[in-house]
């Protein structure tokens, strides 16, 4: 009876350790740095892109003649509520929006080299929920995501490694338990968002057949290639639909474990680069690239000689635990 | 700096993530009383009430936007949002078509008058603007196989003359 009243508290005790240790053994913000890194030059490069067409998507006498505006019903802020806050500097519609797109390009920057992080994260955040929000019919999934990840970077300590803020101002250890917690909070939003994806897509005939990958390679404004000799090959089509739903069902559980981590880890990058070639969602599939690149392709784990470069710490100064559980705290 | 207990970041993290599961389960909190409005507002912000339904479960048709030009003398000439300027500009731009879905006669009439003055800014000799969003309906590979091309069903069209609304 005392026996296993004892082993039932060792269980406890074990699993409670390995969750602590899941959660918040101290790593470093190596993978946070890359995802911020990563995420900050598409976003630029996406802004470049759309530069030319900004004013024109923007002004109330643009593309949608202030409809676009008022497309979404969801809560947050529009363009021409910065704006009004804006009017006292005079610089009118045109110079205004000029302004903003300014003011989130050098959040962006300075979110890549890591000065002033978390501001800056939370300045790319805003301003681009705003553009997002005021041009909604314009809008895709690539925008879900940013959105999604700028949002964390303001919580994350994505400035303590690789960045100019760890440069500047040296943090007392590379290795800290927030980098953990963050980074596992992401990968588990990013496994939710893959299942969710995976279950959707399972309940359509559709998929198990083949016939979407087909249909889609035929939409106007997906089609790259003349993809049709494939109804003469649907076993291509069905495997590669397939594949894609055993991969999206599969990373929740196949992307934890060491054995198997890599090859998911290859699978769900093919499978983005799959989507930027073929469907022409290039933007889409260097920003999945980038957010499961860093997330499960990046180790946390501190080794001195590296922590020390990265984070511009003394080298040794890094925590000496190597593998997660070895320490434990109740407070960050 | 004062540091903030385990338990509560985990409460924080696991309400969060609670969120990111209805979102992604399409389960929408704005309609939950206030405190879900509350909610909802912090999904959006955050980002936490995404869905993730892309190309799924079924992608079968897709909306299209045309317009003929019709200049001085009667010529008619077919173009459409899209400028051909880079593949994101153009990308977003076909995405306005989707918005024809909706069977809201009011919002597609200031759609389409927006729509309409864009293409005659474009097109300085065109005289009159036809918006057109039609339904490209894709085919099966075994219809392919069998010589059956896409088919085009109009779901809107409205016609516009310059200085007009």
């Amino acid at each position: 009876m005392e026996r296993s009243i004892l082993d039932e508290l060792a269980v406890k005790a074990r699993v409670r350790g390995a969750v602590d240790a899941f959660l918040f053994a101290p790593a470093t913000a190596r993978p946070l740095a890359v995802l911020r890194i990563g995420l900050a030059l598409v976003l630029l490069v996406q802004a470049a892109t759309l530069r030319p067409e900004v004013v024109d998507w923007f002004s109330r006498d643009g593309l949608f003649q202030g409809i676009g505006n008022a497309s979404s019903a969801s809560f947050g802020p529009r363009v021409h509520d910065l704006l009004a806050g804006l009017s006292w500097l005079g610089l009118g519609e045109a110079g205004g929006i000029r302004v903003l797109g300014a003011a989130y390009v050098a959040a962006l920057a300075l979110l890549a080299v890591g000065l002033g992080t978390r501001l800056a994260a939370g300045v790319a955040w805003f301003l681009h929920w705003t553009f997002m929000l005021s041009a909604d019919p314009l809008g895709y999934g690539v925008d879900k995501y940013a959105h999604i990840f700028l949002f964390y970077l303001i919580w994350v300590p994505a400035g303590r490694a690789i960045s100019l803020d760890a440069t500047l101002f040296r943090p007392a250890s590379a290795s800290t338990s927030t980098a953990r917690f963050g980074l596992r909070v992401m990968q588990i939003h990013m496994a939710i968002s893959y299942l969710a994806s995976g279950i959707e897509k399972a309940s359509g005939i559709d998929w198990w057949d083949g016939e979407l990958l087909f249909r889609a390679l035929s939409f106007p404004d997906c089609k790259q290639f003349d993809m049709s000799w494939l109804a003469f090959y649907p076993a291509i089509s069905q495997l590669a639909c397939v594949g894609t739903l055993v991969v999206e069902l599969g990373y929740c559980v196949f992307i934890w474990p060491r054995r198997t981590r890599r090859l998911w880890l290859a699978a769900i990058l093919a499978l983005h680069v799959g989507i930027a070639v073929f469907l022409g969602l290039h933007f889409f599939g260097a920003i999945m690239f980038v957010l499961n690149f860093a997330l499960f392709g990046v180790s946390p784990e501190p080794r001195p000689d590296q922590a020390a470069f990265f984070a511009g710490a003394e080298a040794g100064a890094s925590s000496t635990l190597t593998q997660p559980g070895m320490r434990r705290s109740n407070a960050l | 700096m004062r540091t903030v207990p385990r338990r509560w970041l985990i409460g924080l993290a696991a309400a969060h993530l609670l969120f990111v599961t209805l979102g992604a389960a399409d389960m929408p909190l704005l309609h939950v009383g206030p405190i879900g409005r509350v909610l909802s507002h912090y999904s959006d912000l955050s980002g936490a009430g995404t869905g993730y339904g892309f190309f799924a479960p079924v992608a079968r048709d897709q909306l299209m936007l045309h317009f003929d030009l019709i200049d001085h003398e009667g010529r008619k000439t077919t173009t459409t949002l899209e400028t051909g300027g880079s593949r994101e500009v153009d990308l977003r731009l076909s995405h306005v078509a989707a918005e024809f879905q909706y069977d809201d006669s009011e919002r597609r009439r200031a759609l389409a008058t927006a729509l309409a003055a864009r293409m005659f800014t474009r097109n300085p000799e065109a005289r009159e603007v036809v918006v057109r969003a039609e339904d490209f309906e894709s085919v099966s590979m075994e219809e392919h196989r069998n010589g059956r091309t896409p088919r085009v069903t109009p779901v809107y069209q409205a016609k516009f003359k310059r200085g007009s609304r």
